[in-house]
């Protein structure tokens, strides 16, 4: 009897690792599957099994998908604030971080499995362009947000695609600029 | 009042760094434990193996650790695989478990061991090799 609840869970535990739209998730559940195998195979009398399966799948498993997981790149966008110097306040960061359309900036990068981490700099904007660890450099203004896309990158023109079939944020504006040229 | 955040702060994580050194103990302990004691309970030489190569491969990602050697590893393991077949060959074609057989224990646990640190460096080398030599 016990052993049809293990195998029922272990569906249950397979379609959640299939579902889950975080990989992260998928990992500790595809976990969970590996330790309820265990338990199925201690209950059908076969404990070294168990063993080599509990802890190659939940252990060894896991911690290599991690580490494949690690690989994956940082995202970094860069938030300006339009004006001179020292221009970012508490204000500035408490409104940026609330507006719509950088949840959807965010949103639209982390289902391509990038780690998405916002910084607020205090430097004008041609330099925040020029800084290589910068993936995406944002300006703030009165009218909104400006979002600097490099004309050459493909990712760029679906973000920009995206928002104008449905975006619903007017107040977001996309400007091309080649990398090496003056804005 | 400006948020910077550089890369090692947002990826160390203090929380699960103590836990998992508090537990690298026991860990060990564990895994020597069903290596030594795989020839009359469940366990033995692979699974204490595959237990201690968690504990190598963990430690690479919760502490970033990057001083372990490869191909000091490599190496270690050519050793314990000659030795590993070496000790059979002589034990069993020398007829020495027929000849002495009190040390018949003895050899399991020998074996035991030599093919749970073959393991543990092994499966270590592949998950290694794997984080720090594939493309980013």
């Amino acid at each position: 009897m016990i052993e049809v609840g293990v195998v029922l869970l272990m569906g249950v535990f397979a379609a959640l690792t299939i579902q889950s739209s975080l990989l992260r998730l998928s990992i500790v559940y595809l976990a969970v599957f590996s330790l309820l195998a265990a338990f199925l195979y201690l209950l059908y009398a076969a404990p070294e099994l168990a063993i080599a399966e509990a802890v190659i799948g939940s252990g060894l498993v896991p911690l290599l998908y991690l580490a494949a997981l690690k690989q994956t790149r940082v995202y970094t966008i860069a938030v300006v604030s339009e004006g001179q110097r020292d221009s970012i306040t508490d204000r500035v960061i408490f409104e940026v971080e609330r507006s719509k359309a950088l949840e959807e900036i965010k949103a639209f990068f982390e289902r391509r499995e990038f780690e998405v981490q916002v910084v607020f700099v205090n430097v004008a904007l041609e330099e925040a362009l020029k800084q290589e660890e910068y993936d995406l450099v944002v300006e703030r203004d009165e009218k909104g947000i400006a979002v600097y896309t490099d004309e050459q990158s493909y990712v760029m023109v679906e973000l920009e695609l995206m928002f104008q079939m449905h975006g619903t944020d007017a107040a977001l504006r996309f400007i091309r600029y080649s990398p090496g040229e003056a804005v | 009042m400006i948020e910077q955040r550089d890369e090692t702060s947002v990826q160390e994580d203090s929380i699960v760094s103590i836990i998992t050194g508090l537990l690298y103990p026991f860990i060990i302990v564990f895994g020597i434990y069903i290596i030594l004691n795989g020839h009359d309970t469940p366990g033995g030489g692979f699974q204490g193996g595959a237990i201690l190569a968690v504990l190598f491969i963990g430690r690479y990602l919760v502490a970033h650790s990057d001083d372990f050697d490869i191909h000091r590893a490599h190496n270690v393991e050519k050793v314990l695989l000659a030795i590993l077949i070496l000790v059979p060959v002589v034990f069993v074609f020398g007829s020495l478990s027929r000849s002495y057989p009190q040390l018949n224990q003895v050899y399991l646990v020998f074996m035991n061991l030599l093919i749970g640190f073959k393991v543990a460096l092994g499966l270590t080398i592949v998950v290694f090799r794997y984080a720090f030599f594939e493309d980013r």
